[in-house]
């Protein structure tokens, strides 16, 4: 099922591939939270995410007119917010410290999410996981996008999104137990 | 408490945490930018698309040239077993008898802002963290790279009747006994060797796999390719889920964790390992060459790119590095 936008906010498209800008602000000022919110989770960092979400609205704006049909909207729109993500985080990547993959095959014991999971624990995990994984979760588990429309919103198959989500929860279940066990170790001392 | 099984519901539930983003003051900017950001225009996409095709057509076969000059393998400790209930695989044994790396993959895939690869850049496929991942040098225009490396296709998107892709898969995998009804055919055991894997998928009903061994390349060693073909679009909406699915990496995971075919794509499968023919880091590799059924006017000769692909994999000029 694809994501649509319906009724008035076709309208509002449709005017705004015309150049209404006033028909842009209200379907911006429809979903700039949202975006926000969106790469906020993915980048993890609000500065990133704003600007993520400045440039995806901007590209929205410029690129609106080149889009077909006006009901595929918001999954277009998506594309372009995650598209905007990655290049923070690149950005970010060459000015800072990298993001490294996590050995997300390691032997993990399958008891240690069984302990409890906090939000730091989940923080880090989650701030591990290379920017795809994060990516794709977020649409997922955040949006709430069917994988059907997670892989529309990202342009690729669906069973690429779904292999794709795999091994995003995959490799946050590796992080989540990377980072539980010191603990365990120093408990055990 | 929670389980290993609730890791998506805490998920869900901690990113909806706080989830209160004010953009007022980027909305405000972005309205001020508006005057100095040009629409495009409406017609800039399909002169862009028609450049892409006739790009498409002269590079023909010249494109398919893609270059594999790398492959960079990373197993991680005890391999990459992703467990099934009573089951405890592991990749074959490198034949070099260097231990088993320990490290995180040592290159992080390829993110092509737009998907296109210009010539001379390079992409890196891969599956899944942990996986053999193979750096591949893009001679000519017109190839694309799916965001995070999972597959590398000959135009912008993977549609029939022209598209070509490549996608790298690494054994343990789990080969369904009925790939239409994948659903109560899941094996208990993955198959770990390329002889496993090429007889599970000859072996399933409503499947159509042939294999063949093969001379590959710079070694006198055998490999192993397999064909196989989807049905078409009545026979697969009928399958369970209306999903063809060959095999699976997991089944233990999320229903959503499981790869599956198209309707009507031919799937030429290259599985090499250790013992066989080369060292892919000790791991079994699949290469899975996806492409539709030729038709007269395609403009690109699908089974000569596979063939390219494979030779290239084993050119003298290809260096393997271990990881």
């Amino acid at each position: 099922m694809p994501i649509t936008v319906e009724g008035m906010d076709t309208d509002l498209v449709i005017l705004a591939q015309h150049g209404d800008k006033g028909a842009f602000t209200a379907l911006a000022a429809a979903r700039v939270d949202r975006f926000i919110a969106a790469s906020h989770r993915i980048l993890r960092d609000l500065a990133l995410a704003e600007d993520a979400t400045q440039q995806a609205l901007l590209s929205i704006w410029r690129d609106l007119p080149q889009l077909r049909d006006p009901a595929r909207f918001d999954a277009w729109s998506y594309r372009l917010l995650v598209r905007a993500c990655y290049a923070e985080a690149g950005r970010a990547r060459r000015a800072g410290p990298n993001i490294h993959l996590l050995p997300a095959d390691e032997p993990m014991a399958t008891d240690r999410l069984g302990e409890v999971v906090d939000r730091d624990q989940l923080e880090r995990g989650f701030r591990r996981l290379s920017i795809d994984h994060r990516t794709v979760i977020v649409l997922r588990y955040f949006l709430d996008l069917p994988i059907e429309q997670v892989a529309e919103t990202l342009g690729i198959p669906v069973g690429t999104a779904a292999s794709r989500l795999h091994h995003a929860i995959r490799g946050l279940r590796a992080a989540l137990d990377a980072d539980a066990r010191p603990a365990k170790q120093a408990g055990a001392r | 408490m929670s389980t290993e099984r609730d890791l998506p519901r805490i998920v869900q539930a901690w990113l909806h945490e706080d989830a209160h983003e004010y953009g007022d003051h980027v909305l405000d900017k972005v309205v001020d930018l508006l005057d100095s950001t040009p629409q495009r225009s409406p017609s800039w996409l399909a002169r862009t698309f028609q450049v892409m095709n006739a790009s498409f057509v002269r590079y023909g076969l010249a494109a398919a040239a893609v270059v594999v000059i790398a492959i960079i393998g990373s197993q991680l400790i005890g391999g990459s077993n992703v467990g099934g209930p009573g089951s405890s695989p592991s990749v074959a044994p490198s034949e070099t008898g260097e231990p088993s790396p320990s490290a995180p993959v040592s290159a992080e895939p390829s993110i092509p802002a737009d998907g296109s690869l210009p010539a001379g850049s390079t992409f890196v496929l891969w599956n899944a963290p942990g996986d053999v991942a193979i750096t591949i040098k893009i001679p000519d225009p017109g190839w694309f790279g799916e965001e995070g490396g999972g597959m590398l296709v000959n135009g912008p998107n993977f549609n029939p009747p022209d598209s070509v892709a490549l996608k790298v898969f690494q054994l343990p995998l789990y080969v369904y006994g009925d790939p239409c009804h994948w659903s109560t055919t899941t094996p208990a055991a993955p198959v770990t060797t390329a002889a496993e894997f090429t007889a599970a998928l000859e072996a399933q009903t409503s499947g159509d796999a042939t294999s063949q061994n093969r001379a590959w390349g710079i070694t006198d060693g055998l490999g192993w390719e397999v064909l196989l073909h989807v049905p078409g679009e009545a026979v697969v909406a009928a399958c369970d889920g209306g999903q063809f699915r060959s095999w699976t990496s997991d089944p233990q995971q999320d229903p959503d964790a499981r790869f599956h075919q198209g309707p009507g794509q031919i799937h030429d499968l290259w599985v090499g390992e250790a013992q066989l023919c080369c060292d892919w880091g000790g791991a079994v590799v699949v290469f899975d060459v996806v492409r539709y059924p030729a038709n007269p006017d395609a403009s690109v000769d699908s089974s000569a790119i596979a063939n390219v692909l494979w030779d290239e994999i084993l050119s003298p000029t290809a260096t393997f590095e271990k990881p």
